[in-house]
């Protein structure tokens, strides 16, 4: 596992008799970008769930950095980990929502503080030195005290992005993040994750943005109904498909763009 | 007017145990109410289980019975109790119940991606609800909050009925002397619609601060 930010094995996740993952294995390094592609209700979205424990899993284990990820081992099987260390494991998983998901209370600046103060244990100072950073990083500097309501969506989207880096986690997790966004808004908040590819962070993207996928990304996983069913370079993804499912998939892209 | 000048300090006295009971029936009935609704909400089944009988229990009974059952039940049991904390203890009780369902009421309508993403970066079950939920709940649990308030200051009137010298008693025992009903309770009419009319005007203003979306 040395090198491995996630480790996924044989992960199964049943929303009562619904089977949504039926063992996934996935690992990714440190560094990689490993986007996720597939129709909707395939389990792309499920799986990131899953990494950050925001979903109990039901088989299978999750390690991240080399950590059980919401259980401990024990003789009878897996034991939940209270809610106080899931906490600590969740902080360092950076996850970015299709909906955003900003505390429309706080503004932008708070909402990139909270975690940095309360879970990370910043000075005030420190925190809104390195939210501050942050923020202007992803091109917000005259947005610091706006609020939520007061931002576009892309600007939003770009606040909960810095909100999730800003915490240095091991691996950003990214759901759709485009998906709410107007057409217009897309590009914007593409460059920021293009930006932070670039920069080294360890990412997995679901993404249904397939130009992103092929330049940004330096991995394609293909999921479709709960299993990975066919994964490798973009380039090998994009242009020799293997599985019928993957062709079936990606012609519906060159039909509509 | 003479009566009610010459009754002024007795009408004083009943007033200010009428506030006591309201202020502590509303304190403990809050901090049942926050226990209860979290339960409902987040509670393991069996607990859910119990709070949800609970809340549904006590909304079903007439206050005076709780407060009967409370004052005359609970001797018998052998548990002395003065009138004045019987009637706290059952309106608390029945306070609770409703203020468990205003509570769950607005923390549960806070959408589930609020809470996806406070635990997203990693705060602690009681920080995602101080930090992130009940700011934002509060805007929502407040006008039903008051309402449940002004109930109360009402239903306090009830503690009169196992002897606690509340305004209504205070004014009843004027009445009863004088046989100026219709002038005193007047005042007694007067004098609970200020103290309601003040909780709805302060709650119309704190539902202003906190309304965010």
């Amino acid at each position: 596992m040395t090198g491995k930010v996630v480790v996924i094995q044989g992960l199964v996740k049943r929303f009562g008799m619904l089977e949504i993952l039926s063992g996934v294995d996935l690992e990714v390094a440190k560094g990689e970008v490993v986007v996720i592609v597939g129709p909707s209700g395939s389990g792309k979205t499920t799986l990131l769930r899953c990494i950050n424990f925001i979903e109990e899993y039901q088989g299978g284990r999750i390690h991240l950095d080399g950590e059980l990820v919401g259980y401990r081992e024990s003789a009878g099987g897996l034991v939940r980990l209270p809610d106080s260390i899931v906490a600590g494991m969740r902080a360092d998983v950076g996850m970015v929502f299709q909906s955003f998901n900003l505390f429309p209370h706080m503004t932008a600046l708070q909402n990139v503080m909270l975690g940095l103060t309360r879970v990370r244990k910043l000075t005030p100072y420190e925190a809104e030195e390195r939210a501050t950073s942050w923020l202007e990083r992803v091109g917000l500097k005259d947005k610091l005290r706006a609020y939520p309501a007061q931002l576009s969506g892309g600007q939003q989207q770009r606040v909960a992005i810095a909100r999730a880096v800003a915490m240095e986690p091991k691996v950003m997790l990214f759901d759709e993040t485009t998906s709410a966004l107007d057409p217009e808004l897309v590009g914007e908040v593409l460059g920021v994750m293009e930006d932070l590819a670039h920069s080294g962070m360890t990412m997995l993207v679901v993404t249904h943005e397939m130009r992103f996928a092929r330049e940004v990304g330096h991995r394609i996983v293909f999921m479709d109904k709960g299993v990975i069913v066919e994964q490798g370079a973009p380039k090998q993804i994009f242009e020799q498909p293997r599985s019928e499912r993957l062709k079936a998939f990606l012609g519906h892209f060159t039909k509509t763009t | 007017m003479d009566v009610v000048i010459t009754s002024g300090p007795l009408i004083l006295r009943g007033l200010l145990v009428t506030l006591e009971v309201s202020v502590a029936v509303l304190l403990l009935g809050t901090l049942i109410g926050i226990a209860g609704g979290l339960l409902l909400l987040y509670g393991a089944w069996p607990l859910r289980l119990i709070a949800r009988v609970y809340v549904d229990t006590m909304r079903g009974i007439p206050q005076l019975v709780l407060i009967f059952a409370i004052f005359y039940g609970f001797p018998a049991l052998g548990l002395q109790i003065s009138a004045i904390v019987a009637g706290i203890l059952a309106l608390g009780v029945f306070c609770g119940a409703h203020v468990s369902e205003v509570i769950r009421g607005g923390v549960g309508s806070i959408p589930r991606g609020q809470m996806d993403a406070a635990q997203g970066i990693g705060l602690k079950f009681a920080q995602r609800l101080r930090y992130v939920i009940f700011p934002q709940a509060l805007g929502r649990i407040l006008p039903a909050w008051v309402n449940t308030a002004v109930e109360v200051v009402k239903a306090s009137s009830l503690v009169s009925l196992v002897s606690v010298v509340d305004l209504m008693m205070a004014i009843q025992q004027i009445v009863g002397r004088t046989r100026e009903a219709l002038l005193l309770y007047a005042v007694a009419a007067l004098l609970y619609f200020a103290i309601n009319y003040t909780i709805s005007a302060i709650g119309v203003r704190l539902e202003k601060r906190y309304a965010y979306t």
